[in-house]
């Protein structure tokens, strides 16, 4: 149980938001109202220190009042107070009208609703349709709901529709509301038709030899067969059918399987290499392989490769096959598998260098400095 | 051994069990005296007064009761991180990403009904001081964020008390959710259907929770990626979830699983579209919903028989 209270915590983060005081009268004046109510909610409501949500809300209702009764002389008593409402103080207004909803959307929408009705029968009765078309309806400036709201959802609360049925207007939403209408009857229609639940093709788009590879995967019951003719692809097929499946397989299976895919890989380099004379492209799809081979050993677990290799490695010296040895074993870095190739080796461990120093060649990396 | 002794046994025994039953009836009657200042319990399990042969009736009081949080927890719990309980739902709060993991309802027909007692416009988000400040979320961080504070256990699903409703606000049970087309749209009609389902259902339990699933970058490899908002760095999820049970009066189980993308999602999209096996939610939530009832005994998965 942490020992911290949060109140310890709290008194620290809230040091910054001592200034955020609790003010009775927020001042917006008529010259820059915008500004002012801007700079007013930065300052005592959009603050980013933990702050009583009491406080927050307190605040923003007094800037929201403000913001209110300035909306309201700027709109009916004009700038200069003498009645003259000028296209200038319109804007004004406007412009704090549309901020003033943005906030109220997010911070209390209700007074918003409550008061905009009022603005609008004032409005109306003023007579000042241009502000009522061009600003409240265009602009969609009646009451917050589901659509620009996060306080409404669009089951509980009916679309504010009848407050824009004014002035000869309609809401600018309207349209786009009878379209969702007509949509959910069409959706309650099909909702009621049986026909419309479909089976859904679940698992079943595997094909059935794909899911009998995942048994066999599942068991470890499979032949590991690799031929001379394509010994990497049939090495990778086999990989990729029993060992790299989705199914959750026992990881003693795996490993089984694992080892019979590497047992079968060992073999047929064997063979390719020591059954009678091998070719360049003997020795290219042998080194292929067995590069695969080594690397699939760094993962799953290289002990076996690292025994096996040197067997491999003595008898290709015996063999005399010295190309293999300097262009492929060496060259490709074919020895034993250290920290360089898998995950099992740490640095300290130790560095296979001996086993490269045979017919004259030396190991191709350098021995890491502090070894 | 003497008659005597047998005595003496039986009336020390009797002294002592009397006590201990004065003693936690005195217990019980404080508890419901100060349940005004109950503290926030922590969910803890105990299925022990439930049984699951019993249909459970809508509790009619504002408070939490542990017999409440055993009623919404009755088959199980999908985590136990950071368990809070409410008078109404229980949640687990991932402090990491500063929203929940999950939440849990259990809702009737009267909890869902229509009631003008519970007034939504008293509803204020407000930051969870419960939450240590660190991992607290707040309006702050989802002001102009261009992402809506959606709730995890809708306010819609909690009507028989003011409180219960009001506590679906703390802001611990939100998540940033795209506005219009999801959460006031596609997420409440699901949210609606599952509130339908009381109609159909004595019980519907339902779990809620947010996903942050992976999809493949343009290297052909898979990354997990999501928006981070605010001050606080709250986690936009990509999905969300819901797995859903509803009891049947014949006592037969139902269950219905859905993931929604936290996009604009189109008017006309059937729910059934969403709806994916419950297992496929579990893999990627890291949660196991409704542990306690075996699959096998459900009567239907999203509408198919089992």
């Amino acid at each position: 149980m942490s020992k911290r209270k949060a109140e310890d915590t709290s008194t620290d983060m809230a040091a910054g938001a001592e200034k955020i005081s609790t003010k009775t009268n927020f001042n917006i004046g008529l010259a820059e109202p915008l500004k002012d109510y801007q700079k007013l909610i930065e300052t005592k409501v959009q603050v980013d220190e933990i702050v009583d949500d009491e406080i927050i809300k307190n605040n923003f209702e007094g800037i929201a009042a403000a913001a209110r009764d300035v909306i309201w002389q700027l709109l009916f008593a004009g700038t200069d107070g003498d009645g003259g409402v000028t296209t200038e103080s319109q804007q004004k207004a406007s412009e704090l009208l549309e901020e003033y909803k943005g906030d109220a959307t997010f911070y209390d929408p209700w007074e918003y609703n409550k008061w905009i009705g009022k603005l609008r029968d004032e409005v109306l009765a003023k007579e000042l349709l241009d502000f009522w078309r061009n600003t409240i309806v265009k602009k969609q400036l009646g009451p917050c709901w589901s659509r620009d709201c996060d306080l409404f959802d669009s089951d509980s609360d009916t679309p504010p529709l009848e407050f824009y049925a004014h002035g000869g207007c309609t809401a600018p939403f309207a349209a786009s509301l009878k379209v969702r209408a007509a949509n959910n009857e069409i959706r309650a229609s099909d909702a009621s038709d049986p026909e419309s639940s479909r089976e859904a093709p679940e698992g079943e788009e595997r094909s059935a030899e794909r899911s009998a590879d995942d048994e066999a995967a599942f068991t470890g019951v499979f032949d590991a067969v690799i031929t001379r003719n394509q010994p990497l692809s049939e090495y990778r097929d086999l990989m990729s059918r029993f060992v790299l499946t989705d199914v959750i397989v026992p990881d003693e299976i795996q490993q089984a399987s694992v080892k019979k895919i590497a047992k079968a890989a060992q073999d047929i380099i064997w063979q390719i290499l020591f059954e009678g004379k091998p070719s360049q492209e003997d020795q290219d799809s042998a080194a292929d392989l067995l590069q695969e081979y080594k690397t699939d050993s760094g993962f799953y677990g290289p002990w076996d490769y690292n025994e096996w290799i040197v067997k491999l490695r003595d008898e290709v010296l015996a063999k005399e096959l010295l190309d293999f040895w300097r262009e492929k074993i060496v060259k490709l870095e074919l020895g034993p598998c250290w920290s360089r190739d898998s995950d099992f080796f740490e640095n300290d461990d130790d560095v296979p260098l001996e086993f490269y120093n045979k017919a004259g060649c030396k190991a191709p990396f350098n021995p890491p400095a502090d070894a | 051994m003497s008659g005597l002794r047998v005595r003496g046994l039986l009336a020390l025994s009797a002294t002592a069990l009397g006590a201990f039953y004065i003693g936690s009836r005195t217990e019980r009657e404080r508890l419901q005296q100060s349940s005004d200042v109950f503290p926030r319990l922590p969910g803890l399990p105990s299925f022990g007064t439930v049984s699951a042969a019993s249909l459970v009736p809508a509790a009619n009081d504002a408070n939490l009761t542990v017999s409440r949080v055993s009623q919404i927890m009755k088959y199980g719990f999908p985590g136990l991180d950071h368990v809070r309980s409410h008078s109404d739902y229980v949640l687990s709060y991932d402090r990491r990403n500063r929203i929940p993991h999950w939440v849990f309802e259990h809702l009737t027909e009267q909890s869902v009904a229509r009631n003008d007692a519970v007034d939504r416009s008293k509803c204020d988000f407000k930051a969870d001081e419960s939450i240590h400040p660190f991992f607290r979320s707040q309006n702050t961080d989802y002001r102009k964020s261009g992402f809506d504070r959606g709730h995890m256990a809708a306010a819609g699903n909690h009507r028989l008390h003011q409180k219960h409703c009001e506590e679906t606000f703390y802001l611990s049970n939100m998540a940033p959710q795209v506005g219009q087309g999801f959460n006031r749209d596609a997420w409440n009609s699901l949210e609606m259907h599952v509130r339908k389902l009381t109609k159909s259902y004595s019980n519907v339990y339902v779990c809620t929770g947010p996903l942050y699933l992976p999809h493949k970058g343009e290297d052909g490899k898979m990354y997990v990626k999501y928006e981070v908002i605010g001050p606080n760095t709250v986690s936009v999820p990509t999905h969300f979830y819901k797995v859903i049970v509803g009891e049947a009066a014949d006592r037969k189980l139902h269950m219905e699983a859905y993931v929604m993308p936290n996009k604009v999602i189109s008017n006309d999209t059937p729910l059934k579209v969403f709806q994916v096996p419950p297992e496929t939610v579990e893999r990627a939530a890291g949660l196991l919903f409704f542990d306690q009832i075996n699959r096998k005994q459900l009567s239907s998965i999203n509408g198919k028989k089992v």
